[in-house]
């Protein structure tokens, strides 16, 4: 594994502003009026800094609301951070979600296009890759079907071979991956150990400690917005299985 | 709370690869072209269909009022109608592009402009579609070939009609996420601008004091323009085409600016 860095957090801040509702009486309305709406923030992530090596299984755990989805946004450059530095050498593939963008009114063809597209693919990549990725998914026969007429399974299996054709340097994974049957998972897992040996880095955000603990080489616990762990896989999942 | 001031940095290699980024625009703007006469029986002849329904109507209506006293105001009433479908549909697809897009938006990564220029490709194709149509009548009916000068500032004022709809898309594209009721509002505007620009009627039906005030409105000049250029094949004045090219421009770049600035943080508010 060489050392270099893919990616580097430093300092980074994330907050929300969320609107309140307001449960006062009509009397308090008006004697406390006020022409701007009131808002409380919501830190969802506070002074955050970490680094992921090169070629490096780094998970990220958490309860639900510690700011694990908002630090992967962040990475894949859907949010903003608000204060801090984020430095990515290399190009990221975001998996937040499997099939973005599919449309189901068209073809398994045209959302193969429109999906590797929006998950940064060339055009010439996707004709390269096009017969790959139908093979993967077990899709000849229907791929000039609409969407809508697939089954959600296979829906997800033609997602799921897009994304793994769309790889790229870095990969950031949500927990939606996690999602299928057994051989679904399987494949997942088959293909996550590619990658482990093709020395790609992966980001695996995730609530299943089994495969975290299996796949990641480092885990970094979470805990409402703040780092609070980072180290070897059994310590780190030990410590929220037991945080309560 | 206030909020703190947003002042992260980000560095990333990606993401700037000028061939992706127009690969990009133009698979979002075919799986729109797709999406919209998906299922339809007559598909893309609707492109040309709704204008010219609009040209029958409004023809046979105000066609006997000005019949005598313009000389072929169908034509005139058609390039009219062509040219403000651009302008009306380009602005108003392109305000709610981010909104349409969020799904996407939330998701995955994408340069937002790419988005909102992605989303008037329709509207710019259909307007060549409908001007090939035009065209036909020129030549053939109306034996009207207009001079490669015409032609030129012709193009220029098309682009110059593309480039106001995608202005006003900018400005409002972030806004809408907030104010949801802006597309309400330019609909009724556009019909206002429709009676407010001269597309049903000459310019020189006007009095002179109200003209002046139709000529605030940008469309006026550049549609009773093309109608110099095309119809009559004759140049219009260039020094209002400067005038009007000289405050465009400025507010352009600001509207660019007005974008990228507050499209920073407008997946979290979507």
């Amino acid at each position: 594994m060489s050392q270099q860095t893919a990616i580097k957090v430093e300092n980074l801040s994330k907050s929300f502003m969320i609107p309140h509702k307001i449960s006062d009486t009509f009397r308090e309305r008006l004697i406390h009026f006020e022409w701007k709406k009131k808002y409380f923030l919501l830190e969802a992530l506070k002074d955050i800094s970490f680094e992921v090596r090169q070629g490096e299984f780094f998970g990220i755990i958490g309860s639900n609301g510690s700011g694990k989805s908002t630090l992967l946004k962040i990475l894949a450059g859907i949010y903003t951070p608000d204060r801090g530095k984020l430095t990515i050498n290399g190009e990221v593939s975001p998996f937040l979600e499997l099939g973005v963008g599919f449309n189901p009114e068209l073809s398994g063809r045209d959302n193969i296009f429109l999906n590797a597209t929006i998950l940064g693919l060339s055009g010439r990549e996707i004709r390269s890759k096009f017969d790959s990725i139908v093979d993967f998914s077990e899709m000849e026969r229907f791929i000039d079907q609409k969407l809508k007429n697939y089954s959600s399974g296979m829906q997800v299996r033609l997602a799921f071979a897009i994304a793994i054709h769309a790889n790229r340097g870095i990969l950031l994974m949500d927990e939606v991956l996690a999602v299928g049957d057994a051989s679904f998972q399987k494949k997942c897992l088959e293909v996550f150990n590619r990658y482990k040996n093709d020395g790609k880095t992966v980001v695996l955000v995730s609530h299943d400690i089994a495969t975290v603990g299996r796949s990641c080489d480092r885990v970094m616990l979470l805990r409402k917005g703040e780092i609070a762990r980072t180290g070897n896989p059994e310590e780190v999942c030990s410590e929220y299985l037991h945080q309560g | 709370m206030k909020k703190p001031w947003v002042s992260g940095v980000t560095q990333r290699q990606d993401k700037n690869n000028p061939v992706h980024i127009w690969e990009t625009i133009w698979m979002l703007a075919k799986t729109d072209l797709k999406m919209r006469y998906q299922g339809s029986w007559l598909g893309i002849i609707w492109v040309f269909l709704k204008p010219f329904c609009l040209f029958l109507i409004l023809n046979f209506v105000f066609s006997h009022l000005f019949f005598k006293s313009v000389p072929n105001y169908s034509i005139r009433l058609l390039l009219g109608i062509i040219l403000w479908s651009f302008f009306a549909e380009a602005s108003m697809v392109g305000m709610q592009s981010l909104l349409a897009k969020g799904h996407i938006l939330r998701k995955a990564f994408l340069p937002k402009w790419t988005i909102v220029i992605s989303s008037t490709i329709h509207s710019a194709m259909a307007f060549a579609f409908n001007l090939v149509i035009l065209f036909l009548f020129l030549f053939l009916y109306y034996r009207i070939f207009p001079g490669a000068v015409q032609l030129l500032l012709f193009g220029v004022y098309v682009l110059l009609i593309y480039g106001l709809s995608l202005l006003f898309s900018f400005m409002t594209a972030t806004i809408i996420v907030r104010f949801r009721d802006l597309n309400q509002i330019w609909e009724v505007l556009l019909q206002v601008l429709f009676y407010a620009s001269p597309i049903i009627y000459p310019i020189t039906s006007v009095p002179d004091n109200i003209r002046s005030v139709l000529y605030l409105n940008p469309m006026t000049l550049l549609i009773e323009y093309s109608r110099i250029a095309l119809i009559d094949n004759s140049v219009a004045r260039l020094d209002h085409l400067f005038i009007l090219t000289g405050i465009f421009l400025p507010l352009m770049v600001g509207s660019i600016w007005f974008f990228k600035k507050t499209s920073v943080n407008i997946v979290e508010k979507m």
